[in-house]
This record gives C-alpha cells, structure tokens and sequence, in this order.
C-alpha cells in the first residue's frame, strides 16, 4: 500500500473548489461546529453527548466568529430547498385553520416573525406558537423590530422572503418532528421512560427545534449587524443560543440509545436495521 | 428512496460502538479494505503537504489518519446503505473482484479521476457526503487550536482532502458493486 500511496504523491484533491456556504458565513459556521462538532465527537452514553456539548459552547462559537469576521465575509445564501422543505413541513403538521394566521404573518410582517422568533428565546419559551397570542415581548426585540420594519418592502416583493421568518417557528413545530423520529425507531417505548429518557426528548426536541431555527440566524444577522442594536441582540444573547444542540437526527440519535439501554443490542439488530430497508428496528 | 431516513441512518452508523464498527470492517473484502485504506493514506499524506508551513508538533497527524479513514469508510458504508447491502449478511469478504478493486480505482483515477463514477453519484448523496465532510472540518478546528488563526485557504484545502475521501470512499462501492453485475 505504502508504494501506491507514494505514487499518489501529486493527487489531485480539488474535485470541489467552491467553498461551503456554512465555512464562509460566520454564525451558521459558529453554530456548526459549537453543535455539531462535539455532538458526533461525543459517544458513549447521552450523559456525554450532554455534557459535552455544554461544555464551554459560547466560547468556542466566539473563538471561530474571530477566525472568520463578518466583515470579511458576509455571505447570505437562500437555500431555498431547505426553507421550502421546512414550510411543507408546516403545512403537513398543522391544519389550514391553525396555518393560516402564520401564513398572513409570513406574508405580511417578517418583522413580527423575527420579533415572536426573538421574544419566545429571550422568555426561555419553547412553546409551540401556533393558536398563541403575542402578549409579551422583550423591549430590546421590539427596539430591534421597528429597526427593521423597513425590511417589509423586501418580503412582499420576494416571497420567498417571507418563508424565512416561517423557518424558526416551523423549528419550534419540529419538536413534534423529533418525537415522531424518536416513536418510529423505538415503537412508542421512548416516551415512556424514566426521567433520563425525558431528559434526552427534551435534549433531542428542543435541538431539532434549534438546528431549524438557528438556521435562519444567519440571516437575521446579517440584517442585524447592520446596526448597533443589533449588534448588542447579538452580543447579549447569541452566546445563550449556542447552549442548545440542534441537529437533524438528535432525536432519532437518542431514541437509538435509549432503544440500545432496552434492548442490550446483542445480536446485530442495529446493524441490521441501518442496512435495511426498515422503517423500525426489529 | 427516503432519503430523510437514509440520512438518519448514516448518522447513526458513526454513533455505533468500536466492536460494531470493526465487526462492519472486517467483513469487507480484503481488496476493498485495502482500497479505503490507500484512499484514507492519499488524502491524509495531501492534507499533511498543505500543513507544511506549519510548526511540526502543530500538525494533528494521529488526527489526520483517523479521520480520513473515517471518511472513506464513510462513504463506502452510504453506498451499502443506499442499496440495503448489509456486508455481514451478504459476505462481502467472501466475493471474488474482477479485476481486483484496488487496481480498478487507480485505472479510473489515472484515466480522469474517476469522474465517469463521481458524476454519476446522486446529487442528494454527494449533500450528505458534503455535509459530513462540513462536520469533520469543524471538528478539526474545534480540536486543533492553532488552526483558527491560519488562512482560510489552508482550512479549505484540508476540508478538500476530507470531502476527497468521503466522495472516492463512495465511489470505491460504485466501483466494487458495478463489478458484480458486469
């Protein structure tokens, strides 16, 4: 092998020179690697994987928006697969009658969606939004959404502005997502357990949660940098964000190992499960 | 294909503990064992050339090696999982290769760097692969501080080595399974 490889000196590596969006924007790059990074690090028991990543997250995100400064690269990318995906799931959750007063706010304010976005994390709320009324909001969010009212212009000329200021409260719905991922892989045992398993629904749905509506951070922020308020949102309490785990597959992640505590998966059926057409393990 | 659930799936594949894996690993066949590995050693021996400017006892090259085999392995298990083909149920050890896969992968990337099999690659899958190879580089930098303060084309180029791997770790399965139905 060893004489192969050295005949391999000169390989050439760029199959793919065009940098991911997520390595060039600073708080979508931030998040990836606070959350993902020590998230798959992590393995062992979910003790770890929390422990782990609370560890010292609002430091590391900080140390890699200094790597990469937004003033060098602020880079908004409408990933328009994503943010459509994300309002199908809306509309496959929830019925028309609850969809449509979100749908008038979609088109018709992004700034009272960015306000509910910021005022539900600033109250610790990880409610679902739907059939609520706006009765409280954060000063510094409503200072923040006046700043920017004058974005509405954009949305009613883009549509497909107003879909983003959708995505954070469709991550608040994909709780419900996580928990379905977690029932389908466990057959209903994983919200039956015991306090621990609770506490791995909570990790799993408010991560999925996050990851959806962290998402839509970077646009925000490139929007709020614009402005010294927005700056000191982002300052106080984008660090308190990076202290949750957002990723796809947390849940279906913990609903593994919460089925492997069970089961004691001692002849194979993970493995067999992963290569398998199956929808549940067996 | 539900993607969703291939994707989920895969992820799971890396949270699967050490005995798992190399149960997983040991159940490919020697050539194809041998090809992730001349895979995994090319784009860690190209990752190590770009940190030649670096302070020698700086360079992660423990890290460098397994992540790259990682990757490789990687991106061989997601072509097996996109085609239901569990190695330890289907005994891919025991399968004879025609030509040898090892020797067939060179004889691609001499021709064109396997491009006839890389653009064939799902688009979706080629996400997946990229969105791993986004995880390691984070990783890297998490684990690796001086790293943070260097350009950015160094950390590009190693993220390159990495989706590299990933990507010619999937195509090592195109390779290896296009064989069997010739």
């Amino acid at each position: 092998m060893s004489e192969q490889t050295q005949s391999f000196g000169s390989v050439h590596m760029q199959y793919s020179e065009k940098p991911d969006w997520l390595l060039r924007n600073p708080v979508s790059r931030a998040l990836t690697a606070v959350f993902n990074g020590p998230f798959y690090i992590a393995s062992g028991t979910t003790d770890k994987i929390y422990s782990t990543v609370s560890k010292n997250s609002a430091t590391q995100a900080k140390r890699i928006m200094e790597m990469y400064p937004p003033e060098r690269d602020v880079y908004v990318d409408v990933n328009s697969t994503s943010i459509l995906g994300q309002y199908k799931r809306l509309w496959d959750l929830r019925s028309e009658k609850s969809m449509n007063p979100l749908y008038r706010l979609s088109v018709g304010s992004f700034a009272t969606g960015m306000g509910l976005f910021f005022s539900k994390i600033m109250k610790r709320d990880w409610t679902n939004p739907f059939n609520q009324t706006i009765t409280w909001m954060h000063p510094s969010a409503v200072e923040g959404v006046q700043k920017y009212a004058h974005m509405r212009w954009l949305f009613s000329k883009h549509p497909i502005w107003s879909t983003l200021c959708l995505q954070p409260i469709g991550g608040t719905i994909s709780e419900l997502h996580a928990n379905r991922i977690a029932r389908k892989y466990t057959k209903g045992t994983y919200l039956e357990g015991t306090q621990e398993s609770q506490r791995i629904l909570t990790a799993g749905a408010t991560g999925v949660a996050f990851n959806d509506a962290l998402q839509t951070l970077p646009y925000i922020e490139s929007f709020l940098r614009f402005t010294p308020i927005g700056n000191s949102l982002l300052a106080r309490y984008g660090g308190a964000l990076t202290r949750f785990i957002p990723s796809a597959t947390v849940g279906a992640i913990a609903g593994i190992y919460e089925w492997r505590k069970n089961k004691k998966n001692g002849n194979g059926e993970l493995r067999k499960f992963l290569f398998s057409p199956a929808k549940q393990i067996a | 294909m539900d993607w969703e659930q291939l994707l989920q799936k895969w992820i799971v594949l890396f949270e699967l503990k050490p005995d798992e894996r190399k149960e997983l690993y040991d159940s490919l066949h020697v050539q194809t064992q041998k090809t992730l590995g001349l895979i995994a050693e090319s784009a860690q021996e190209k990752a190590l050339e770009y940190c030649a400017s670096m302070p020698k006892d700086s360079i992660p090259i423990e890290w460098f090696i397994s992540t790259s085999s990682l990757q490789t392995w990687g991106g061989y298990m997601l072509y097996l999982m996109q085609h239901y083909i569990d190695p330890v149920e289907s005994k891919t050890s025991a399968r004879t290769h025609e030509p040898t896969i090892d020797k067939h992968w060179v004889a691609e990337y001499e021709k064109n760097m396997c491009h006839d099999y890389i653009d064939a690659i799902n688009p979706i899958i080629t996400l997946f692969l990229d969105k791993a190879t986004a995880i390691r580089t984070e990783q890297f930098l998490l684990s690796n501080a001086l790293f943070y303060k260097k350009e950015y084309k160094l950390v590009a180029n190693i993220r390159n080595c990495l989706g590299w791997a990933a990507v010619h770790g999937y195509v090592v399965g195109l390779l290896e399974f296009s064989d069997q139905n010739k």
